[in-house]
């Protein structure tokens, strides 16, 4: 197993100045953890008022609010670490405010390195609502590996990263994540950010010989 | 690569012409890479429907559906069995359940002072001198005597002492053959109900009429 060579960032300088080095870059992962921008107690508490509310359209908001996580609409989450991994093994990962959160999108829908996302749907439709723009040069790996690999079997093309890259990286990685990390510095969520990163670089290589491998054939 | 999927159109069928020899990538390069940024504008923004035009195709969908059904309907099959299968099958299932029917005299049963016979008969009676409210779903002779207490009624004493005349145990037999016989009724309508047969009529979301039709090549 390669070592792991992860670096995070936190302060708006570093961050800054690292994103001036990805411009160097042909081609990086992106990829973001979010969570709902409600906490565990208040949603907790909500839950409760949705058993008593009557007004329908209170309750909606209520149930919304309640079911709420890193997975909603992005208009109630919040970005916490946006992660670009460099090569097979080396990523970064920015803990990020609002603000820094912005810095980084927007320099997203500017830079003209290419990035690769493992199902854009996800990340950029976040990138897309905070920017209302989309990178200029971007490939969806997730849609690309599916197209090569299809199957009226949907269990056969499974083509989540997890399941794909799976025996390239640790099984902790696969299982058993927390995505709700109370501190932002947690030594294990940042293991997990650093494989998302670095697995898509791995699986842009992956592809990439898949490819040319099937073209020559 | 192209600017757009369509215009990769028009384009050979498949079976003739498969774009991917040579570049397996063909696919996501040429058309799904296209629609990336449509399918997350769709997430974000969703799809604006217009109502008018939904009702509009509605009528469209409900005027289509009817022909289909009155061009299905005049089909010789279907005919023949509206015409012909249909009403001799109705006519015995309506013969079997007429000679099921039951009258009011099958019922109508000798009153024995058991609980469901006085309860009837008290019923009766409570009604006859406007006390419906205090009927109940059966009368034992202490609750009775209770009652008695209060109301010192002759025709209570003559329940409890089971010294009815003849007039006022055949008028709770009545009641209670009518009651058996509603019962009956209801339970043979719902047998009948589920047992009748209707003409065919075709309905596009049933699997079983969409096989038939395909069965006998009807379109």
């Amino acid at each position: 197993m390669d070592e792991i060579k992860s670096k995070v960032y936190t302060s708006s300088y570093k961050i800054k100045k690292k994103l001036e080095y990805l411009n160097t870059l042909d081609v990086v992962s992106f990829d973001i953890e979010t969570r709902s921008m409600y906490t565990k107690a208040e949603r907790n508490l909500v839950k409760d008022l949705v058993k008593t509310e009557e007004n329908p359209k209170l309750k909606a908001n209520y149930k919304m609010i309640a079911n709420s996580s890193g997975l909603s609409f992005p208009t109630i989450t919040k970005t916490t670490h946006i992660i670009f991994g460099i090569s097979t093994t080396e990523s970064m990962v920015f803990i990020v405010d609002d603000k820094q959160e912005q810095l980084v999108f927007d320099w997203l829908v500017n830079t003209d390195t290419k990035i690769l996302i493992w199902n854009a749907s996800f990340d950029l439709k976040t990138v897309y609502v905070r920017t209302g723009k989309f990178p200029k040069d971007f490939e969806d790996l997730m849609i690309r590996y599916k197209c090569l690999i299809n199957d009226c079997n949907n269990y056969i093309s499974r083509s989540g990263l997890k399941v794909v890259m799976a025996n390239y990286y640790p099984y902790s990685w696969t299982v058993d994540t927390d995505y709700e990390v109370s501190d932002m510095k947690n030594k294990n969520f940042l293991t997990y950010c650093h494989y998302d990163g670095v697995s898509v670089m791995k699986a842009y290589e992956l592809i990439n010989e898949m490819v040319e491998e099937s073209n020559d054939d | 690569m192209t600017n757009t999927p369509l215009d990769l159109l028009p384009i050979d069928l498949p079976m003739e012409y498969d774009p991917s020899v040579g570049d397996v990538d063909y696919f996501y390069k040429n058309v799904t890479k296209h629609l990336i940024v449509d399918m997350v504008k769709l997430m974000t923004n969703g799809i604006t429907v217009d109502f008018d035009k939904v009702k509009e195709l509605e009528e469209v969908v409900v005027n289509v559906l009817a022909t289909v059904a009155t061009k299905l309907a005049s089909n010789a099959i279907i005919e023949d069995f509206n015409s012909s299968a249909y009403p001799k099958k109705l006519a015995a299932l309506k013969e079997e359940f007429e000679a099921k029917e039951r009258t009011l005299d099958f019922y109508i049963k000798e009153y024995k002072d058991t609980m469901v016979h006085r309860t009837y008969a008290v019923n009766v009676y409570l009604k006859s001198i406007d006390s419906e409210h205090c009927c109940k779903g059966s009368w034992s002779v202490k609750e009775l005597k209770g009652l008695n207490i209060i109301l010192n009624d002759k025709f209570i004493t003559r329940v409890i002492n089971k010294d009815l005349t003849k007039d006022e145990k055949e008028a709770g037999m009545l009641e209670l053959a009518k009651a058996k016989l509603d019962i009956y009724k209801k339970s043979l309508d719902e047998k009948l109900e589920k047992k009748v047969v209707h003409p065919i009529v075709f309905d596009s979301t049933n699997k079983e009429h969409i096989r038939l039709y395909n069965i006998f090549n009807i379109h």
